[in-house]
């Protein structure tokens, strides 16, 4: 490859070798600090922008610019390479050649790169009035997430990456600070390569990934408006153009290894069923169950659970178990020229951890091409196509989503029952499970015999030309295309046994999704520098079209047995479905930036909104920002400090209502007519209003970077679904009511500790806390939950989004008389000496204590009254204690906010040695164990168990059963959602091509071979497999529940990259 | 030259730009029809009556009350949680596990409770079935809408007037107040509009299905549409026949309105202030009269579904009450009914009662469980025995017995069922007793409600015929089983006619009532309600109006029933709730607005 960037060099030299004499030319040579050449570092002219060229493998470049251009004038020279800190230099702009080098320094806590998110133009981060978060492909290529957004986690203060679900075919929600809606999303609006993109991010891979930049709320991102308060993320791929001129780079990565689950949730290993001694045909004596005459397992007297199952099956074991991963990547990259492209192929396949499932495997084509066409104008093309095959538990869009999987089956099957038996018919997994224990099943069967299937294919297409009219005038248009089609379908065979015994006739469920989006623009550009103050002013306007439609199939019924198809079922259990929906928005804004002598940055813009979404009578809607730097360090001087940035920022941005939210509406079924939605022409997007300010400063040249950020953001006018009084006929309608507060502190430190010729060591801390209040909320307050999930997140004014209120039992015999009744008799018949706290902690009748079910005293022998029970927590809700008019058992139970989250990454390099580690910390907040809360009702939780529980104080099933409560919310399930985990870690040892050559291998530039761990460790008490876990349904940050998700999985795989 | 190719070129990108991106915001929800459409279209309006028929026989099975008021009723039970059935239904001493309340809970009619949806689904079922109606009126009456020639428009006509009717009954017979909106009312400010009492709702009921009857008589018509009562397989009921079903709605809506308070005998809307001689002249003409018919829509499974009878008769869901078990076989013994069936398998019945029988079931094996039963002359036609609880008894005592009821087993999903059946809203059982009570309680004619009680008894029962003689105690012991036994699975009849709460000295003419225990022997509560026909201490007697419509309409929040509310005398502040709120959130113009503008000028189990 050297010998044809060598030629190519002298070949461009050659072909400007004529005009030399009447033209201006630099030349020059990048380094770094150890003298090594830096290809593909960016030399340009700042103030002619379209003059600069990239350097070749050994660092040289050449800028010609004509000779009626080069009149004497000063420009300022700047070079640029990805992880150094940019350089720049004065130069005299005449007639002849000159020669500019430059030295760049490390720059490994990234300081001074260019962003170009929610900024007027691409600007240096030291510039920058607000936050940008920003991940480079080098903090991703150790250990790429397994999704392009996985990828964020723990690297960016105030962005959370949550994985509710372990499903290999999942795509992580994340939220930027705190919630900017009650009840909707705070799914940040996700752009990638240009592309406004609606549709999941499991699609694409993140090893095509250059660089993430985000912003995180209305103070940063009121340029993308009112599809923006949640904030914005831009994910850029990579397209060759950090590579030497003359480069072509082919980088081939292999990653293989396995995934399985770390954790077994304990579960009971005991029962409380008489047992019997029987015989068995070898004349041996085995224990059984004792039933009764109808064959009914029967409770031995004192209903404790402290013997251990005849047969003892570990059915968690049995369902979840280890999987293959693995990931095959070629990229092919080049940079010639005027041209750089870069060719990707991805291969990959995440079995997961679900026995019989055969995972989630997805092929993506990646091409993206770069032409300067002349030198005023380049040409941007983007261009993907993915497909991908899940074997999924369930319908991904469909209204049970992961519902009633086998993590909700196998919950209640005692560990007595042998799965893996065969059925009468001989087939394997045995359905019927003996003795009906609630809700039981048989998983195995159910995932061998039902048939789920979804594809999805997606391709996305950008292109964007842009011309330098003039040097203080750049035009800008972009067209940019998104398509996906997504086709489920699942066949329940006929004759499919159920966990009684019986049989049904089978099912079969069809549904295809086709979306589409585009979005157009055109920017016009201009920038102007006079007496050391440059303004760049753009106004831009910007089109998206949307469009999506949805048909689906079922049949409750299929009459012939081997002919899975809709004609074979029974025409009576047929329905079918479709929808169609078309979106358009049209957006236009303003911005200028004034940079006041590199010190002062002064920011302003203002955007226009016009929606299909909003109602027809408020179709508009505007938005602006005003921001502001002050780069103290410049004026002040301070020792010891390399930079000191002050910032301030207020923007508003807002959030759309959903397709049908401004519609009257009437729903159609079989014929028929029903009113549901009245329809509100007055519907407007939610307005956020975000004030950001913070600080950043730099010391020990560039050794130490620390950035606080302060925000508070309100977002008024919240999309919220209102019941309307009975008569009105309609049932309910969208309007613009409540209002949603958050504060977030936001800090990052990097520290390079070790910087010397073989040894570096890196370290990140970012963290944030954020709390959030609803200041408004105009409406009856509730108990917000979804599908089957237990109410407990409250909301009303005044309250912390996500505060969960449930019933409580009695911990302190204080408590007790909260309680209008106890109260009024606390000074006769119960008095505090009447009660005592037990050994769980709970208060219990003190003639009670210790009395088991057959109202013997355990410890002494002694009749008593009545069984051991708990006490439920009640209070006085209207009125006064004396005069109580209501009481409530409904009260506060946590808060699935957590104290703060952190996260801390060390990269440390000796040599060609690399260890990358990434420990992400949550502080604090509950989760509530959804899961757990129904294994009571089979008695079936470890807390049951109690052959290690002396006898006096052993408790019975009955006594425990109250922790079930009928699944209504019990403080016992809101459990400590602290947790600190070792989500990435890779071991990598890279052999160059001196010790390659040794081998015979000298063609290779590189080889790179190591060990990676995803999720390894997770410290917590949560007693769920992973305090990582949200609902099913609804904001996983604002939700916090445990139900029966796919859990979370450790995958450690061996890499090897080769790059020639 | 140049400089103007170069603008040429920026004109060409911002006419492309131009036509790829500047589409008219003004985009059409395709998805569903808004009012405008609907109202304006005689094929969407005659929909509106469609939809508004079938919601009466979903409303009537709703899964968000219907069931669970039967539950109340210790008709039903079930120690499944589905539908809220074992909170509102169990009991139990104060701090245990076995029950949320001392006695029974009361309805939880707050705004931020999940519990609140059960007394929700009987009114929003109501009043959207209303609006409907009002809205089909609204375009015959006043836009002359011809919904495809005279008898279309006049069928649309006089069945929306019927459902109105069916409507206030709904109201008065569920909940203690309601609102009367018809076609004519002016909804343009939902606040104003008053609360009519329950007597109020009743006599609006008898009014409209009046009217309809006599809307029905002038305009004849040999077949209603078959979509009105079924997706398929709709019977196509005459105006005669629904002239029938408007009396036996009649009949119901002034007999199952009585409620029984703690000092039943001097309440104003107790069973002694019922018009008897009216039930008996409405029942007189009702669906069991002349060429009498059973009233049923045909259940889907999907669009149509009554959860009523689709849980109730399914063995794994729901039982028979033990209540009822006692009134109907040998067990268990009284004290035990309300108490706990658990340590003691109840044995298979064997009754004289050929609707109970020896309590084996069906042409085929048996369901459930491990023992298996045949088909042989002594089974059941409605109730069938299984030695299997599928229920974990450390449930607490939620009352269900080994009986299951199994007459309308066709509309559940057991034995190769698919719940679709030809579901009865009114059969010719329930207008027979109607009228016999209408005759007993009323002006007289005991031999002839002693025909009609034996319409059931003896030809479905085989028990002995009754003649009439045996006097006014015996005849009313006799239709109290018949109801007990007739009604089950028949929406709330079961709930309505336990309200009314009348000691008879049931089952044998002169024996002191049975007695039984409330919270177990010895339980001093057990005065409070000693016979086994109360109701359970606590029980509401109807729903409040819903916390969600209170709140919306900016009134106070109240409910009815449980240890707060132990005799139901009148209403109680709802408990639970977290905290009181709610304040306007739209003006009421605004909604009049809005609708005026639309207006055409022209499974698991917890």
């Amino acid at each position: 490859m050297k010998r044809s960037s060598a030629f190519t060099v002298a070949a461009l030299l050659a072909l400007v070798a004529g005009k030399a004499q009447a033209q201006a030319t630099i030349t020059g040579k990048v380094t770094d600090v150890r003298g090594e050449a830096l290809g593909g570092a960016q030399v340009i002219l700042r103030e002619l922008a379209s003059f600069g060229a990239t350097t070749a493998s050994n660092g040289t470049y050449t800028i010609v610019v004509s000779a009626d251009r080069a009149k004497g004038q000063s420009f300022t020279l700047v070079a640029r390479y990805l992880g150094k800190a940019p350089s720049t230099k004065a130069v005299t702009l005449n007639a002849g050649r000159q020669e500019v080098n430059f030295t760049l320094k490390d720059d490994p806590l990234r300081l001074d790169e260019l962003v170009v998110t929610g900024v007027n133009e691409a600007t240096s981060t030291k510039k920058l009035p607000f936050a940008v978060g920003k991940v480079s492909a080098d903090q991703i290529q150790d250990v790429p997430g397994t999704t392009a957004l996985g990828a964020l986690a723990g690297k960016v203060s105030g962005v959370r990456v949550e994985t509710a679900s372990g499903d290999p075919a999942g795509a992580p929600s994340i939220r930027l600070r705190g919630a900017t809606s009650i009840s909707g999303s705070s799914q940040p609006l996700i752009i990638i390569d240009g592309t406004i993109s609606r549709a999941t991010l499991a699609d694409i891979a993140s090893e095509d990934i250059d660089r993430i930049e985000v912003i995180k709320g209305a103070a940063a991102s009121s340029l993308y408006g009112s599809d923006a308060a949640n904030g914005v993320i831009q994910i850029f791929t990579k397209r060759g153009k950090n590579l030497a001129d003359g480069k072509l780079l082919v980088t081939v990565r292999n990653e293989a290894g396995a995934s399985w689950v770390s954790k077994e949730i304990p579960a009971t290993q005991t029962h409380a069923y008489r047992l019997k001694d029987s015989l068995t045909s070898t004349g041996a004596t085995v224990q059984t169950f004792d039933r009764d005459a109808s064959g009914a397992v029967q409770l031995k007297p004192d209903h404790i659970q402290d013997q251990p199952w005849p047969v003892y099956h570990d059915h968690q074991k049995e369902v979840l178990h280890p999987g293959m991963f693995y990931t095959n990547y070629l990229s092919i990259g080049q940079r010639r020229g005027a041209t750089n492209f870069n060719a990707s192929f991805e291969n990959t396949h995440t079995e997961g951890v679900i026995f019989g499932l055969k995972g989630f495997g997805r092929q993506n084509f990646r091409l993206n091409v770069d032409q300067q066409l002349t030198p005023r104008v380049d040409f941007e093309l983007s261009t993907f196509y993915g497909r991908s095959n899940n074997n999924p538990l369930t319908d991904p869009r469909g209204q049970q989503a992961g519902q009633l999987g086998p993590f909700f089956e196998i919950t209640f099957v005692p560990p007595v029952v042998d799965l893996f038996a065969k059925n009468d018919d001989g087939t394997p997994f045995r359905a019927a499970i003996p003795d009906n224990w609630t809700n039981s099943g048989n998983p195995l069967y159910d995932l061998s015999v039902i048939k789920r299937n979804a594809d999805r294919s997606r391709f996305t297409g950008g292109g964007r030309m842009r011309w330098r009219m003039t040097d203080w005038l750049t035009s800008e248009a972009n067209y940019n295309f998104d398509q996906e089609r997504d086709d489920y379908n699942d066949l329940t065979p006929f004759g499919v046994l159920f966990a009684d015994g019986s049989s049904g006739p089978g099912s079969l469920n069809r549904r295809s999704f086709t979306g589409r989006t585009y979005n157009t623009g055109a920017t016009l550009t201009a920038t102007k520098t006079w007496s050391g103050i440059t303004n760049t002013t753009k106004a831009s306007y910007i089109y998206e079209d949307q469009t999506s439609s949805q048909t689906s199939f079922s049949a409750s019924a299929l009459v012939v047995k081997s002919v899975p198809e809709g004609a074979a079922a029974d025409p009576s259990t047929i329905t079918a479905g479709s929808s169609d929906q078309t979106i358009r928005n049209r957006n236009a804004f303003a911005i200028t930036t004034f940079d006041i002598r590199d010190k002062y940055i002064l920011d302003g813009l203002v955007r226009r909104d016009e929606s299909s979404l909003f109602g027809s009578n408020q179709r508009m809607s505007y938005y602006y920002r005003l921001s502001g730097a002050w780069r103290a360090n410049e004026d002040l001087k301070i020792k010891g400090f390399d930079e000191i940035r002050l910032r301030a920022s207020y923007g508003t941005a807002g959030l759309r209502p959903g397709f049908d939210y401004q519609y009257e509406t009437l729903s159609v079924s079989s014929g028929s007519f029903s009113k549901t939605t009245l329809g509100n022409k007055e519907l407007r997007p939610a307005h956020s209003a975000e004030l950001e300010v913070g600080g950043n400063i730099e010391m020990g040249g560039g050794r130490f970077t620390l950035e606080y950020t302060f925000s508070r953001k309100e977002t008024k006018d919240q999309i919220q679904l209102v019941s309307l009084p009975s008569v009105v006929g309609f049932t309910q309608q969208w309007k613009n009511v409540g209002a949603l507060q958050s504060k977030t502190h936001e800090l990052s430190l990097g520290y390079q500790v070790i910087n010397n010729r073989d040894m570096a060591w890196v370290v990140n801390l970012v963290g944030d806390r954020t709390r959030q209040v609803i200041t408004d909320y105009p409406l009856p307050e509730k108990l917000n939950s979804f599908g089957q999930q237990p109410a407990v997140f409250f909301l009303g004014k005044g309250a912390s989004l996500g505060v969960m209120y449930g019933e409580k039992f009695v911990r302190n015999i204080s408590d007790l008389y909260a309680n209008p009744s106890f109260a009024a008799c606390r000074a006769t018949t119960c008095p505090d000496a009447n009660f005592v706290v037990n050994e769980g902690g709970y208060v219990v009748s003190k003639a009670s204590w210790q009395c088991g079910e057959t109202k013997i005293n355990l410890a002494t022998g002694a009749a008593c009254p009545s069984a051991e029970r708990l006490i439920k927590y009640v209070q006085c809700s209207k009125g006064t204690i004396a005069d109580c008019k209501a009481t409530t058992t409904t009260v506060k139970i946590g808060d699935a906010n957590p104290d703060f989250n952190a996260s801390f990454s060390s990269t440390f390099n000796y040599k060609r040695f690399s260890v990358y580690g990434l420990l992400d910390w949550t502080q604090g907040g509950n989760i509530y164990n959804g899961t757990r809360q129904w294994k009571f009702i089979n008695n079936f939780d470890s807390i049951e168990d109690q052959r290690a529980v002396p006898a006096a104080s052993k408790k019975s099933q009955d006594y425990f059963g109250a922790l079930y409560n009928s699944l209504t919310p019990l403080d016992f399930y809101a459990e400590s959602g602290t947790y600190a985990k070792i989500k990435e870690l890779s071991v990598n040892y890279t052999l160059i091509r001196s010790q390659l050559a040794k081998v015979g291998l000298g063609s290779l530039d590189a080889v790179r071979l190591g060990i990676v761990g995803r999720n390894l460790l997770t410290f917590t008490k949560y007693t769920g497999y992973d305090p990582e876990v949200a609902g099913l349904d609804g904001d996983p940050y604002q939700f916090r529940i445990d139900w029966f998700s796919y859990p979370h999985y450790r995958t450690f795989t061996a890499v090897v990259e080769i790059a020639f | 030259m140049r400089k103007l190719m170069q603008w040429y070129r920026l004109a060409a990108v911002a006419a492309a730009i131009g036509t790829l991106g500047c589409k008219s915001l003004e985009v059409a929800n395709p998805n569903a029809p808004d009012a405008a459409r609907a109202f304006s279209d005689p094929g969407a309006v005659a929909g509106l009556v469609t939809g508004a028929m079938r919601n009466w026989f979903n409303t009537r099975g709703t899964y968000y009350g219907a069931e669970t008021l039967d539950m109340m009723a210790d008709n039903y039970s079930s120690s499944w949680n589905n539908m809220n059935n074992r909170y509102y239904s169990s009991y139990g001493p104060v701090g245990t596990f076995q029950a949320n309340c001392p006695q029974r809970c009361g309805w939880v009619n707050n705004t931020s409770d999940p519990k609140r949806l059960w007394v929700e689904g009987l009114w929003y079922g109501y009043y959207g079935m209303l609006s409907s109606v009002n809205d089909v009126l609204t375009a015959i009456r006043k836009n002359h809408l011809d919904l495809g020639g005279d008898e279309a428009t006049n069928q649309a006509e006089a069945a929306s007037v019927l459902l109105q009717g069916v409507v206030f009954a709904g109201i008065a017979l569920n909940y203690d107040k309601g609102f009367v909106v018809t076609d004519n009312t002016d909804i343009s400010n939902p606040t104003t509009i008053p609360f009519r009492p329950r007597a109020e709702m009743r006599d609006s009921a008898v009014a409209f299905l009046q009217h309809a009857i006599d809307l029905l008589a002038a305009h004849p018509f040999a077949k209603a549409p078959s979509t009105w009562f079924g997706t398929v397989n709709g019977i196509q009921y005459s105006s005669t026949q629904l002239i029938q079903v408007a009396r036996t709605a009649q009949a119901e809506a002034l007999a199952m309105f009585a409620r029984c308070l703690t000092g039943c005998p001097t309440a104003s809307d107790n069973d002694a202030a019922t018009d008897w001689g009216k039930v008996a002249t409405y029942a007189a003409q009702g669906v069991s009269s002349g060429a009498g018919f059973d009233f049923t829509f045909f259940q889907d499974g999907g669009v149509l579904y009554d959860w009523v009878k689709g849980w109730g008769n399914n063995f794994g869901d729901v039982r028979v009450d033990s209540r009822v078990v006692h009134l109907i076989t040998a067990g268990p013994d009284p004290s035990r009914v309300h108490h706990d069936p658990w340590t003691a398998v109840e044995l298979s019945p064997n009754a004289t009662d050929k609707r109970v029988g020896d309590g084996t079931f069906g042409p085929t094996d048996a369901y459930d469980g491990p023992t298996t039963f045949k088909a042989d002359a002594g089974h059941g036609t409605d109730y069938a025995y299984t030695p299997s609880f599928r229920f974990n008894p450390l449930r607490g005592p939620a009352h269900q017995s080994n009986l299951t009821h199994v007459r309308y087993i066709a509309c559940t999903s057991s034995f190769g069922n698919t719940n679709r059946c030809q579901n009865p809203v009114y059969s010719q059982q329930v207008n027979d007793l109607l009228w016999a009570e209408g005759l007993i309680k009323g002006p007289g004619g005991f031999a002839q409600a002693a025909t009609l009680i034996n319409k059931t008894r003896v030809n479905r029962g085989g028990l002995p015929a009754l003649t009439g003689g045996e006097g006014k105690p015996a005849l009313l012991a006799a239709l109290q089983y018949e109801l007990e036994v007739e009604d089950m699975g028949m929406g709330d009849l079961p709930f309505y006619n336990r309200r009314r709460e009348t000691p008879y000295n049931w089952p044998a003419p002169g024996t002191a009532a049975i007695s039984y225990s409330v919270g177990g022997p010895g339980d001093p509560r057990a005065a409070a309600c000693p016979s086994i026909l109360c109701l359970w201490p606590g029980t509401p007697r109807h729903q409040p109006v819903p916390a969600k419509e209170l709140s919306v309409l900016v009134k106070e929040l109240y409910s009815f029933g449980g240890p707060i509310d132990d005799d139901v005398t009148g209403p109680a502040a709802s408990s639970a709730a977290i905290r009181s709120n709610g304040e306007p959130i739209f003006s009421a113009r605004q909604i009049g607005a809005a609708l005026n503008k639309k207006r055409p000028s022209g499974v698991t189990h917890q």
